[in-house]
């Protein structure tokens, strides 16, 4: 493969060359394994719809077309609807498996600004959960994939207007939730 | 940027950085990753490998109706030919 060589040629190669796919998943694979941890918050889950994610890729290359549209944005798309059965077909199951993040962590002594500090980062990644699917998808591509609002309208198929009216609906909604926060933890 | 704008974004910019400094990326495991890369490739070498298959399955259909259009028009130029000569035969004779 020549280094100079296009994302776009490098796709229409992986429609014959296993070689070519190989090199789109290890440059991908890393950012749809974090947007799908993060819309499941645990890792055995990320793990299986990441591998459904690129499965589905492969055998469905063959039919991809750019149209302006850049590849990472066909694969979140992708992993966007796999999280979507994910979530139906689980509908029934609450998993609050973002708890795994800080019971680690929680056991170790620490100062307690650090524990306030992780208890807040706990409080806003389950925030985040409760946000509606558009607006954690949003928030996961621009913080976790860093993403612009540009690419992310591609993602979403939505304008970057409309990204950015969400976005900052998004962090008016998520600036309620640690006030209120902070109101019960005083009052408490 | 006015400063209503800046009085309005300038919390929710401490937000948007709490939001970030939650958003942490993580790792998947590698073993996980190079698993996976392993199958794809695999799976995709199977892909690859039946394109050719496929091929040559479509050239043997094409090289059969070849030739059962060859035998056809061989039997119809044999049947033309047979009555074009029993026509001769029935000419001299009468």
């Amino acid at each position: 493969m020549s280094c100079d060589e296009t994302e776009e040629a490098l796709v229409e190669r992986a429609k014959e060359d296993p070689a070519a796919f190989g090199l789109l998943y290890q440059r991908y694979v890393k950012q749809i394994y974090n947007y799908v941890y993060y819309r499941t918050g645990n890792h055995h889950d990320a793990e299986d719809l990441t591998a459904r994610t690129f499965y589905y890729a492969l055998s469905n290359i063959g039919r991809y077309q750019s149209q302006g549209v850049p590849f990472s944005a066909w694969l979140y798309r992708i992993a966007h609807n796999q999280v979507a059965n994910w979530h139906r077909d689980r509908s029934r199951r609450k998993m609050i498996a973002l708890d795994e993040l800080l019971s680690i962590s929680q056991r170790k002594i620490t100062p307690e600004s650090l524990i306030e500090a992780k208890e807040e980062r706990n409080d806003l990644l389950k925030a985040i959960r409760r946000l509606p699917p558009d607006r954690q998808q949003l928030l996961i591509l621009k913080f976790t994939a860093g993403l612009s609002n540009t690419e992310i309208g591609q993602v979403m198929g939505r304008s970057e207007g409309a990204i950015k009216s969400l976005y900052h609906r998004t962090l008016l909604v998520l600036r309620e939730e640690l006030i209120n926060r902070d109101e019960v933890g005083e009052t408490g | 940027m006015n400063s209503r704008t800046h009085e309005e974004w300038e919390p929710l910019l401490v937000v948007a950085e709490k939001v970030r400094a939650s958003l942490l990326p993580v790792e998947p495991s590698p073993a996980f990753v190079q698993d996976l890369h392993r199958n794809l490739l695999a799976m995709a070498s199977g892909k690859r490998l039946r394109t050719p298959l496929s091929a040559r399955h479509g050239l043997l259909i094409g090289a059969a109706a070849l030739g059962s259009a060859l035998s056809v028009v061989g039997i119809i130029a044999y049947v033309v030919r047979s009555r074009a000569s029993a026509e001769a035969k029935t000419s001299v004779h009468g």
